[in-house]
C-alpha cells in the first residue's frame, strides 16, 4: 500500500508568545481541512520537557485540539518532523493507519536566548559534548575552518545566506521576509569564528502539519511518498573532518540513485541550520564548484531554509514535507515546482542522525 | 627507615594582576606595593580551584617521583580555600589521578601550613611503616577582601610532594619540627566570604615568633647550625617577611632570595613556602641542605631540614619548572581579576 | 538542584581521565572508554589512558551563550590530535589574548566543567592548556 501526503498547513515560524504547544497544534490543525478526517496523530517535537515541562504531549495534544484518536510524540532531535513522516508512512503502509496526521510543534521561545541555546546544544550528546563546551556553532564553526582551508571562499557561506533570505521573502510563513546584503555579514555578531549570527538559522515557534494517507485524494495528483530513510553519522569528535557529513551525503546519494532522480531537477529542501552544512553537503556531493555557483539547482530550499524560514527544532522536518507538497501542488508563496520528485533533508547536530523523504507527484 | 621527598610539582596560573593596579584602584600610594615587596601576584582562571591546581602539581610530582596511583597509601590536600565547605578535595584529586581506592586521603586546614603540617604527618607514616608513599598537596586559590592589603597578594598557586623512602629519593628530610600556640592573627568564620586578619598583630607575636621558635627548635634539636643551611625558605606572606625573619635567624638575604616567589606569584598561602622548597629543587645544587619553614595562622610552624640529592636535577628535567611558570605571564585587569574569581555579585542558579 | 550528583558520578572516569578505547577488531582507536567500538560495533575492546599530550589542530573561539556560561566566555573550543592518535574535541584553557596557534603542543588539565551554584555540585573533568 502506498503512502500519500494529502494536505498540510503551516503557521508563519514566530515567536509567538501568546500562544503555547497545544495552540500552536490547535491553530495549526483549524487552517488544515484535511487535518480533520485522520485516524492517528504523531506529533514531532524536540523540546517539550525542557521548554514547557510537558511528557507524553502527543495525548495532550490531541486532548486539547478535542480528538479521540491514538496519538505518539516523536522525538529524534532536530530531525524528528522526519522522522514522525517515516513513521507515518510506515503505519500508513502497513495497513495500521488509513490517514495519519504528522503535526509538527515546537516552542522555543519560552526562555531567554541563553537558555534556548543551552536546549538546543542538548541535541549533543550531554556527558561527553555539552559540559565539556562543546555548542552546535562549535562544530559548525569547525567545519567551516575545515572547508575554507580546502578552498571554499567565505562568501560561499555568505552567499547560501543570501540566498536562502531572497527565496523566504514570497514564503507566507517564513520567519524572515527580507533580503540580506554580502555587506550585512561585515556587523553581524560572531557565535564562534568564523561562523556568525547571520550562518546560523532563525529561532521562532512554529507548528505545521501534514496528512498522510493510504489512499490520493480524489481527482487530485497526492505526491506519494516513494522513499523514507534514515542514517547514522559518528559524533563529530570521532570523525576525521567535522565536516565529512557521510551519513548525509550517502544518505542523499542512495535516494537519488535508488529513484533515478537528479537532485539539480528536484525540489529540495536540505537541512541549513547553519550555512557550512549544504555547502559540505553539495561539496560531498560533487556539485560544488569553485564559484560556488548552485544555479544548476532548479529548486534548491525555496522554502528559506532554516536560514530564513526559520528552525523550530523538532518541526522542522514537517515544514519540509509541507513545503515540498505544495511546491509539487497548488504553490507556494505563488510558486510552483513542476519537478518529478520533491526531496526534505533533515539532520540532527552535526550529521549525528540524518534522514530524507523523497516525495514523487 | 629515612624519608625523603620522591618526587615534587608545582602549578602557577598563568595570568598576574599587578600591584601597582590593586594600589591605584584602592587609593594606596603607589609606593606601598614596594614597601609590602609586590609586584604582581597569580590568578587562577574562572574554571579553577584549589582541586584542579592541586591535581595539576600532584601530577607532576607523581612522574618525577615515577609512580603509579597503585603506589600512594595515602592523600594529604593542604588548603584553605576548599572547593566544598564539606565535601574533601583529596578524593577529588585522588580518582582524577587514579589513585587506588585502599588509601588514606583528607583535607587539612591549618591557614597557610596544612601541606607542612602533611609533610610531618606523610614522614611518620612513612616511617612507621603505615605507608610505603604519600601525596601531599598545598593548593589554595586565596581570598582577599577586595580592596585589603591582602588583595595586594591572596592569589592561587599549588605543590605536590609524593613522600616516601629516602633512598633514591630527590631529598632527604634529615629532621622535622613543629611549634603551635592558640593564637588569633588571622581567620575566617563560618559564612564569612573572606578572611579576617589582626593586621599588625599577624606579624611578631605570629608570623615571626612561630617562624623562629620552630627554626630554634629544630637547629637545638638536631645540632645543626645557620651555617650548615645552604638555603632558608619561610612561608611568604609578602615581599617582605621573609627576609626580615631571615635576619632575625641570622641568615643572610643570598640564602633565602633563591626560595622566594612571593614577589612575582603572591601568598599561594598553602603552596607558599613549600613552591619556595620546589624550585629549591630543580634549583640547588645535590648535597644543599634547605631550611624549611612554614607558618599557618591560628598559629604554627613547621620547620624541616631538608637535603637535596643527586637525582634532584634529572627529576627537575621531567616537568615543568616553578621558574619557568613564574616566567609564563600574561597580565590581566583587575576587572578581569574579578571576573576569574568571581567576585562580582552575580544572580545565580538561572 | 539543576545538576546530578549521580549521574557525573557514574561518568566521573571518562571526565577525570583521557582514555582511549582499541578495538581488537578492526584496529581503530577512539576516545572515551567505550563498551563498543564506534566504528565496527565490535565489543572486542581494550582500554587504555592517554598521556595527556598532544597537539592542537584547529580551534574555535566562542561567544555563543547558554545558561550561565557568560563565566567563560569568550572560550576556546579546539581539535586536539593526542600522541596516541586519537582525536578529542575539548576546551582550551590557560590562553592571553592572540596565544592560540594550530600545530601548538597542549597538554590535558583538569578543570571545572560546570557546577550548580550556589549550593549544588561541582563537574570537573578534562581539559586542555597550552604546554
Ligand atoms: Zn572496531
Amino acid at each position: 500500500m502506498g503512502a500519500y501526503v494529502v494536505g498540510g498547513a503551516a503557521l508563519k515560524i514566530d515567536r509567538h508568545f501568546e500562544l503555547g504547544y497545544k495552540d500552536l497544534a490547535y491553530r495549526v490543525v483549524r487552517d488544515c481541512p484535511e487535518c480533520s478526517d485522520v485516524d492517528y496523530v504523531i506529533v514531532a517535537s524536540a523540546l517539550p520537557e525542557l521548554s514547557a515541562h510537558q511528557v507524553d504531549l502527543g495525548i495532550h495534544v490531541v486532548q486539547w485540539i478535542g480528538r479521540r484518536v491514538p496519538a505518539l510524540r516523536v522525538e529524534s532531535g532536530e530531525s524528528s518532523g522526519l522522522a514522525a513522516v517515516d513513521l507515518a508512512a510506515s503505519l500508513v503502509s502497513s495497513g495500521r493507519a488509513r490517514r495519519v496526521l504528522v503535526l509538527g510543534v515546537e516552542k522555543v521561545t519560552e526562555y531567554p536566548t541563553y537558555t534556548a541555546n543551552y536546549f538546543y546544544s542538548l541535541t549533543l550528546d550531554y556527558e561527553y559534548e555539552v559540559l565539556r563546551g562543546i555548542s552546535p556553532p562549535a562544530y559548525a564553526a569547525l567545519a567551516m575552518k575545515e572547508l575554507m582551508n580546502s578552498g571554499v571562499r567565505r562568501e560561499c557561506f555568505s552567499g547560501w545566506a543570501i540566498r536562502m533570505h531572497e527565496n523566504a521573502v514570497s514564503v507566507p510563513h517564513a520567519m524572515l521576509r527580507f533580503k540580506i546584503s554580502l555587506e550585512s555579514f561585515k556587523d553581524s555578531q560572531v557565535l564562534a569564528e568564523p561562523l556568525t549570527l547571520y550562518d546560523s538559522f532563525a529561532s521562532g515557534d512554529g507548528a505545521a502539519a501534514v496528512v498522510v494517507s493510504s489512499k490520493p485524494n480524489e481527482g487530485d495528483s497526492s505526491p506519494e511518498i516513494v522513499y523514507s530513510g534514515a542514517e547514522v553519522g559518528l559524533p563529530a569528535y570521532l570523525r576525521d573532518r567535522v565536516s565529512d557529513l557521510t551519513a548525509s551525503v550517502g544518505l542523499l546519494r542512495r535516494a537519488a540513485e535508488r529513484l533515478g532522480l537528479d537532485l539539480r531537477r528536484a525540489a529540495v529542501e536540505l537541512h541549513d541550520s547553519y550555512t557550512v552544512y549544504p555547502i559540505a553537503i553539495l561539496k560531498g556531493l560533487g556539485y560544488l564548484d569553485d564559484r560556488c555557483d548552485l544555479g544548476g539547482f532548479e529548486y534548491l530550499n525555496l522554502s528559506g531554509g532554516l536560514k530564513a524560514r526559520g528552525h523550530p527544532v523538532g518541526a522542522t522536518g514537517v515544514y519540509q514535507v509541507y513545503e515540498i507538497f505544495k511546491l509539487m501542488t497548488d504553490g507556494l508563496g505563488g510558486r510552483t515546482a513542476p519537478a518529478e520528485y520533491g526531496l526534505a533533508h533533515s539532520m540532527s547536530g552535526p550529521d549525528n542522525s540524518s534522514r530524507v523523504v523523497v516525495l514523487r507527484r | 627507615m629515612e624519608v625523603g621527598i620522591r618526587g615534587w610539582g608545582a602549578y602557577i596560573p598563568r595570568f598576574r594582576l599587578s600591584a601597582l593596579e590593586v594600589a591605584a584602584l584602592w587609593g594606596y600610594d603607589g609606593r606601598l606595593p614596594k614597601a609590602l615587596g609586590m609586584v604582581e601576584k597569580s590568578v587562577a582562571e574562572e574554571d579553577e580551584d584549589a582541586a584542579t591546581m592541586g591535581w595539576y602539581a600532584a601530577r607532576v610530582a607523581m612522574r618525577r617521583a615515577g609512580v603509579s596511583g597503585d603506589d600512594i597509601d595515602a592523600v594529604f590536600f593542604g588548603t584553605e580555600s576548599k572547593p566544598y565547605a564539606v565535601k574533601p578535595s583529596a578524593t577529588i584529586v585522588a580518582d582524577a589521578l587514579g589513585v587506588k581506592r585502599r588509601k588514606l586521603a583528607t583535607d587539612l586546614e591549618f591557614a597557610c601550613r596544612a601541606a607542612g603540617e602533611g609533610m610531618r604527618i606523610s614522614v611518620g607514616l612513612v616511617k612507621s611503616g603505615l605507608a610505603r608513599n604519600t601525596l601531599v598537596i598545598g593548593s589554595d586559590t586565596a581570598q582577599a577582601n577586595p580592596g585589603d592589603l591582602l588583595d595586594f597578594t591572596a592569589s592561587s598557586g599549588a605543590v605536590a610532594f609524593v613522600v616516601g623512602p629516602a633512598s633514591g629519593s630527590a631529598a632527604v628530610i634529615e629532621a622535622s619540627v613543629s611549634y603551635v600556640t592558640d593564637t588569633p592573627d588571622f581567620w575566617r568564620r563560618d559564612r564569612s566570604p573572606y578572611p579576617e586578619h589582626a593586621e599588625i598583630f599577624t606579624g611578631e607575636p605570629a608570623y615571626f615568633h612561630h617562624i623562629v621558635s620552630a627554626a630554634k627548635l629544630l637547629m637545638e634539636e638536631t645540632g645543626l647550625r645557620v651555617e650548615d643551611f645552604d638555603y632558608a625558605v619561610f612561608h611568604q606572606p609578602n615581599g617582605r617577611f621573609p627576609l626580615q625573619v631571615a635576619r632575625m635567624l641570622g641568615i643572610p638575604q643570598e640564602k633565602v632570595l633563591p626560595g622566594l616567589v612571593t614577589p612575582h606569584v603572591g601568598n599561594t598561602y598553602n603552596a607558599s613556602a613549600l613552591l619556595g622548597l620546589a624550585k629549591l629543587l630543580e634549583e640547588a645544587r645535590p648535597r644543599s641542605r634547605v631550611l624549611l619553614v612554614t607558618f599557618g595562622s591560628g598559629a604554627g610552624s613547621d620547620a624541616f631540614s631538608i637535603v637535596v640529592q643527586d637525582s634532584a636535577p634529572e627529576l627537575a628535567k621531567m616537568g615543568p619548572r616553578v621558574a619557568d611558570m613564574m616566567n609564563s605571564r600574561v597580565r590581566v585587569s583587575y576587572s578581569e581579576y574579578s571576573k576569574f574569581r568571581g567576585l562580582l555579585l552575580k544572580n545565580v542558579g538561572g | 538542584m539543576r545538576l546530578s550528583p549521580q549521574q557525573f558520578w557514574r561518568i566521573r572516569e571518562n571526565q577525570y581521565r583521557l582514555f582511549i578505547t582499541v578495538c581488537g577488531s578492526c584496529g581503530r582507536k577512539a576516545i572515551l572508554k567505550r563498551p563498543v567500538c564506534p566504528y565496527c560495533g565490535s565489543d572486542r575492546v581494550h582500554h587504555v589512558e592517554s598521556s595527556g599530550l598532544g597537539v592542537l589542530e584547529s580551534f574555535t573561539k566562542v561567544y555563543y551563550r547558554r545558561n550561565s556560561s557568560e563565566d567563560d566566555l569568550p572560550k576556546f573550543i579546539g581539535v586536539v590530535r593526542l600522541t596516541e592518535g586519537v582525536r578529542v574535541v575539548g576546551e582550551i584553557v590557560g590562553v592571553g589574548a592572540d596565544e592560540l596557534r594550530e600545530g601548538m603542543e597542549v597538554e590535558a588539565v583538569l578543570r571545572r566543567y560546570a557546577s550548580d551554584d550556589p549550593y549544588g555540585v561541582i563537574y570537573y573533568g578534562i581539559k586542555f592548556k597550552p604546554v
